[in-house]
């Protein structure tokens, strides 16, 4: 949007964007330090002197975040107007919440890091992981394409040179290969996708893809969906494989096994959560809110749209996902199959969300209760790498079977591990079963039109977690039912918090659900309503996106 | 004390104690042992309680959706402030718990639950006590052992359909590790079987409780609860279809199927025998008296009440599994060479009784489907008690001798009387010899039968026969003849007789008075079958059946 | 819309027949004889010796890596020059400048890095 006269530069603006600017350079900082001050020290000093330092970045954000609530309203520029630098990056509830999630993701994959030598060069190591972070906070944020590719590509990028990190291992540098060579087909498979839209609306802002998509449905009469709108399709498909690569949906997974097993278990950990994290954010908000026109009737009369392409690779996802991982022997290749499914499941979740944005009736809620199974995916899966990270540094391998004994050697943290499974397969009474039924919940909420197909998924869904029981169990067998004579020793403090952190949130979270659901609901509906600040006069008022209360009074019944 | 206090800490309780264990310091495993039997005592203690201000307040006579709905729920709209009304003294409360989805936290009894939670406190503190012989990780077992305590008790008290399922799923977890870690030589295969079978049956019951929650006729708003009682008293709700099959008959196949593998019934229950063998003997109690309950539990308190129409529509089908069950229990029992595997079988075959005595449903003359649903609960509380025993003294015989193996056993009557004696009594209790427990509930049941079926009633009848061939033959081999390899055993210790005494005390009792039992849960019983048959369009005189004629005439 | 669309799928196919058009004259023109020297790895220069797969030094890229930095950073730095006053004019001086100067110093850390990494020296 090239201003002819345009407003000032609000640089208190930047207030909102202090998270990333601090991560960015202090990751500059850590650099530094490893090669001026520390240079010469041993890689385990390094080790541990750039690691505490690197969990300052995190600590910060929480600073930051918490700086405003401290202060009261209206302290260090926080402003209402949620959309900064002309509109390019939302400074909603959303961007500051997923702001505090990344910073807590990012600050136990910072300590898990700190469990054990794969490498030399700490200093770039832990820059790139703040700087993957930065990529994934803008991604969360971003409300326009470029900037939303741009982060896309910092955040990869960072990733793919971290899965390579453990440079005397072969299967390190096939990780980062693969993922670098799938990744870079993806991003510019998706760039392609991204231009298309742009040629065909004319803007790059979510909101005015929107409007304009809006506004030519209204034109032509047409219900929505893309029957018969071949460029569209193709930029449609092309950016569902970009995100479908982010996320390893399938068929887009190939990489995941790989990677997974083969990157050191921090920086898996961090593809695994953050990286899917902000992309699904990021999918939500291209495919809710600017690609909403077309997204097409699930059981309907109107054609076809994004919908239907979306349900056939949730329902792939999910049942690939259970069933390859059924024969994983390696911990963190499980932990991969168990990404994919889990990907699977959310996508059901941004069905149900598409479908309820369109209804009216309850898309704010639809889309928190996907987020809110994100955050808790997210924190449980980090945890499960943390086992992976301890078992590397005890004995150099992360097989399943290597978790042998640990439920008599450290009784506390295989408790934890298990309540990590338990809240990855979904039973009660953890918050793994809470936001996969909340989100099931939504989905059967849904517009009554769809609701056949949408129930079929999940009943597909709860086949699959039953299926992913068998695996996840595996992990509780080896913990509580075998013995070993080989220990990975005691647990590091880097591995042992984020373990004791994910499961305390895993059960907290189960038991009283409440406030991190509202935060999400709040979150989502700022995701869906974010518009272009000065909004042009030409264009028509954006169709209304029901502005949802977010602390819904409802009455029940005596 | 007030409900909220008395409900809660039927469950809340054992799970504190279940911390409690682990936190015992030192080494010393007589201290955990004897904090793990103090908590199921005191568990216990509070569901005779219960069971005593039942009585007291004459709460058999107010049924249990009309003592529900004193106890009423609201959420302020705009303020989300929540306000409760608790009726005192009636059993029953509701409180908030996730408001968003109007989950509540919906608890009462009423003589179909109190009576398994009575029998729950009891197997547990049984069981407790019989378990004084683990050495192996014995923190660690107790703290299992009183979650497993707490997740029962939790299934039987939840009136919410939402809280009921997380207490079931719950119940998997600890059940899996007692399982898996302190079981017998095959115990992964048989934990794993356990948990996925479990897991399978409870996707079809969540899926039921998600099409009750959210099914709407043309028309119509949808329920938006999971208050099973409120679910209820609206099954004209379920009237329409869903994918061209009426709503009642899906909801009521899944729950069915969901509860027939935990019961377990034929064609669903290759699960237990491996359970049961290769699980230690005090969880072999436990699954026998109690969990197996929880399927039957799920069947009269929620599957039937829940779906009437549907239930009537499918019972036939019900009626033959049952009736196969008892065919294929009895006659699996009789080829097994494994002691325990044989009881295990024949909890098979009991469990086909109570499918039996719940699917025959005679609407012609509602009384007599009555009495099948009332022996379908007497039998489930009295296969609580014999299968538990009968699985204890399978303990003992198997801590002296260290062998199942019936061709091993024999000649046992001469080298440990009291236990011979004993084994009789419960065994034949459980064979349903007129005078102890077994044979009130096999009358009732039959007598229903004969209404429904003439052909099944004849099949189930005959079954008594070969109930009676693998029992009888079984006391042979253990029992009786001479086998001077087992001379100088050690007879029951005191531990093992106050074990048994309770339970040998019920079978008798229960064979002789049993309107002592069926005087408090009839009734609620009875309100059961006059839902689910006037549901149906049958007479509403149901309602007025007068149990004690039937009782006192079956115990003559 | 599609007819646009059409002239970009014309050049794609003049494009591919254009690449694929030799290949096709050639394999049907071409003699075909065989010889122990077109079966070597290279059929011009001189026979390698031992072993082919020898290791470039590791150096080589990171030059190659920096020269690629201060490109791009001539790049970046030219047209910004050039628009510079443009933009001061504008009301944006303060706001170009601070954003060159970000720039600038990320550049300069980067080199600072490669620098004290040892990676500079001449080995």
């Amino acid at each position: 949007m090239p201003p002819s006269s345009p407003p000032p530069i609000d640089f208190s603006q930047l207030w909102a964007l202090s998270p990333e600017i601090l991560l960015t350079l202090w990751g500059l900082v850590l650099l530094l330090v490893d090669v001026g001050p520390l240079r010469g020290r041993p890689g385990s000093s390094r080790r541990k002197t750039v690691g505490s330092l690197a969990l300052i970045g995190p600590i910060g954000v929480f600073a930051l975040l918490l700086a405003p609530l401290v202060a009261g309203p209206g302290a260090g520029g926080g402003d209402p107007d949620p959309t900064l630098v002309y509109g390019t990056i939302a400074g909603d509830p959303l961007a500051t919440s997923f702001n505090g999630v990344i910073a807590l993701l990012l600050a136990m994959v910072i300590g898990m890091s700190m469990a054990w030598d794969f490498t030399e060069h700490w200093g770039a190591y832990f820059a790139l992981l703040l700087w993957a972070a930065v990529g994934m906070m803008v991604l969360v944020a971003a409300e326009e394409l470029l900037i939303l590719f741009l982060a896309l590509e910092l955040m990869t990028i960072c990733l793919y040179l971290a899965a390579a990190f453990e440079k005397d291992k072969r299967r390190s540098a096939e990780a980062g290969m693969k993922y670098f060579v799938y990744g870079s087909v993806a991003s510019a498979l998706f760039l392609f996708g991204l231009s298309l839209l742009y040629g065909l609306t004319g803007t790059t802002f979510l909101d005015g893809i929107r409007r304009v998509l809006v506004e030519s449905a209204a034109a032509t009469g047409e219900a929505g969906g893309l029957s018969g709108d071949l460029v569209g399709a193709t930029a449609v498909l092309l950016i569902l494989v970009g995100f479908g690569f982010k996320l390893a949906a399938v068929p887009f997974h190939q990489w995941a096994p790989d990677t997974y097993e083969g990157a050191p278990a921090p920086v898996s950990a961090w593809i695994a959560s953050g990286s899917k994290l902000a992309s699904l954010v990021a999918l939500m908000k291209v495919l809710l809110h600017a690609l909403a026109p077309w997204a097409g009737a699930v059981g309907g009369e109107a054609g076809g749209g994004w919908v239907l392409i979306v349900a056939a690779i949730a329902a792939a996802t999910m049942t690939y996902g259970n069933l390859a991982a059924l024969a994983q022997r390696n911990l963190k290749r499980m932990l991969a199959y168990s990404s994919i499914a889990h990907a699977g499941y959310m996508l059901v979740g941004v069905l149900a969300a598409m479908v309820t944005v369109r209804s009216g009736s309850s898309a704010a809620e639809a889309a928190g209760a996907v987020l809110f199974y994100l955050v808790i995916y997210s924190l449980t899966t980090v945890g499960a790498f943390a086992a992976a990270a301890w078992l590397a540094r005890g004995l150099g391998r992360d097989d399943i079977d290597d978790l042998d004994g640990l439920g008599v050697r450290s009784p506390g943290l295989a408790v934890c591990l298990a309540i990590l499974m338990l809240s990855l397969i979904g039973l009660p009474p953890t918050a793994g079963f809470v936001s996969k039924l909340a989100m099931f919940l939504e989905v059967l909420n849904a517009d009554a039109s769809a609701r056949s197909t949408l129930l079929l998924l999940v009943a597909l869904a709860l086949v699959n977690s039953v299926i992913s029981a068998f695996y996840y169990a595996r992990v509780l067998r080896a913990l509580f039912l075998r013995r070993s004579d080989r220990s990975p020793g005691p647990a590091p403090r880097g591995v042992s918090w984020p373990i004791v952190l994910a499961a305390l949130a895993a059960v907290g979270f189960g038991l009283e659900p409440a406030p991190l659901v509202d935060s999400m609901r709040s979150a989502a509906s700022a995701m869906l309503t974010i518009t272009l600040p000065p909004s042009p006069p030409d264009l028509p008022a954006p169709a209304p996106v029901a502005a949802i209360p977010v602390s819904g009074g409802m009455a029940m019944q005596k | 004390m007030s409900d909220n206090l008395l409900l809660s800490l039927l469950w809340a309780l054992p799970l504190a104690g279940s911390v409690l264990v682990l936190l015992v310091p030192g080494r010393s495993d007589l201290a955990v042992k004897g904090t793990a039997l103090g908590v199921s005592a005191l568990t216990f203690a509070l569901s005779l309680v219960a069971f005593s201000s039942y009585l007291s307040g004459g709460l058999a006579e107010t049924p249990l959706a009309d003592r529900a709905a004193l106890n009423t729920l609201t959420v302020a709209e705009g303020t989300g402030a929540v306000s409760l009304v608790d009726e005192p003294g009636d059993l029953v409360f509701r409180g908030p718990w996730i408001p968003y989805f109007r989950i509540q936290y919906f608890l009462g009894l009423d003589g179909i639950s109190l009576s398994l939670v009575l029998l729950t406190g009891l197997i547990s503190l049984l069981a407790c006590l019989a378990s004084w012989g683990i050495d192996r990780s014995v923190k660690g077992y107790f703290s299992l052992f009183l979650l497993l305590l707490a997740s029962m008790m939790g299934v039987f008290l939840a009136l919410d359909l939402f809280l009921f399922f997380v207490f079931f799923e719950f119940m998997l977890l600890p059940m899996y590790f007692l399982i898996g870690v302190w079981g017998g030589a095959r115990k992964e295969y048989a934990a794993i079987k356990f948990l996925l079978y479990t897991l399978f049956g409870s996707v079809f019951i969540l899926v039921a409780i998600l099409v009750l929650y959210f099914y709407a006729p043309d028309g119509a708003e949808p329920l938006h609860t999971f208050d099973a009682l409120r679910l209820m008293a609206r099954t004209e709700h379920f009237t329409g279809t869903i994918f061209g099959f009426g709503v009642q008959s899906v909801v009521f196949a899944l729950l069915l199927i969901g509860f027939l593998i935990k019961l377990p019934a034929v064609p669903f229950h290759t699960w237990l025998p491996d359970a049961h063998v290769e699980a230690p003997t005090p969880i072999s109690m436990i699954l026998a008296g109690i969990l197996l309950k929880v399927g039957g539990y799920g069947l009269i308190r929620l599957a039937w009440p829940l779906a009437p129409v549907g239930a009537f529509e499918l019972s036939w089908v019900v009626a033959v599994l049952g009736v196969v069950g008892i065919l294929y229990g009895a006659l699996a029992a009789m080829a097994q060479t494994d002691f325990k595997r044989l009881v295990a079988y024949s909890s098979v075959s009991h469990m086909g009784y109570v499918t039996l005595g719940l699917a025959a449903m005679n609407l012609i003359d509602p009384r007599y489907y009555s009495y099948g649903v009332n022996g379908a609960m007497y039998m489930m509380i009295a296969h609580g008690i014999t299968s538990a025993g009968m699985f204890f003294l399978v303990g003992v015989v198997y801590d002296r001798l260290h062998t199942r193996d019936l061709g091993q056993l024999g000649g046992l009557m001469n080298a440990m009387p009291v236990f011979g004696g004993v084994t009789m009594l419960i065994f034949f209790g459980s064979m349903g010899l007129p005078g102890l427990c077994g044979f009130v509930a096999e009358v009732f049941v039959v007598l229903s039968a004969f209404n429904y079926s003439y052909g099944l009633a004849i099949l189930a009848a005959a079954a008594v026969v070969l109930t009676a061939g693998y029992i009888l033959w079984a006391l042979q081999r253990v029992l009786l003849g001479r086998n001077d390899s087992h001379r100088g055993l050690p007879d029951m210790s005191m531990r093992e007789v106050a074990v048994a005494a309770p339970l040998v005390v019920l079978t008798v009792w229960l064979g002789l008075f049993p309107q002592s039992v069926l005087g408090w849960v009839g009734p609620s019983v009875d309100r059961v079958v006059a839902a689910v048959a006037s549901a149906n369009g049958a007479m509403p005189e149901a309602e007025e059946v007068a149990l004690s004629d039937a009782a006192g005439g079956s115990s003559r | 819309m599609l007819p646009n669309y059409g002239f970009i799928g014309l050049l794609l196919l003049a494009a591919v027949a254009f690449a694929v058009a030799p290949l096709v004259v050639v394999a049907l023109v071409a003699p075909r004889k065989w010889s122990v020297e077109k079966g070597e790895a290279y059929e011009c220069g001189v026979r390698t010796t031992g072993e082919t797969w020898v290791r470039f030094r590791i150096q080589y890229y990171v030059y190659a890596l920096l020269f690629l930095v201060f490109d791009i950073e001539t790049i970046f730095l030219y047209p910004w020059a050039v628009s510079y006053l443009g933009l001061a004019e504008a009301g944006f001086g303060l706001f170009v400048l601070v954003e060159m100067v970000v720039f600038l110093v990320l550049l300069a850390v980067a080199l600072v890095f490669a620098w004290a990494a040892g990676d500079l020296r001449w080995v």
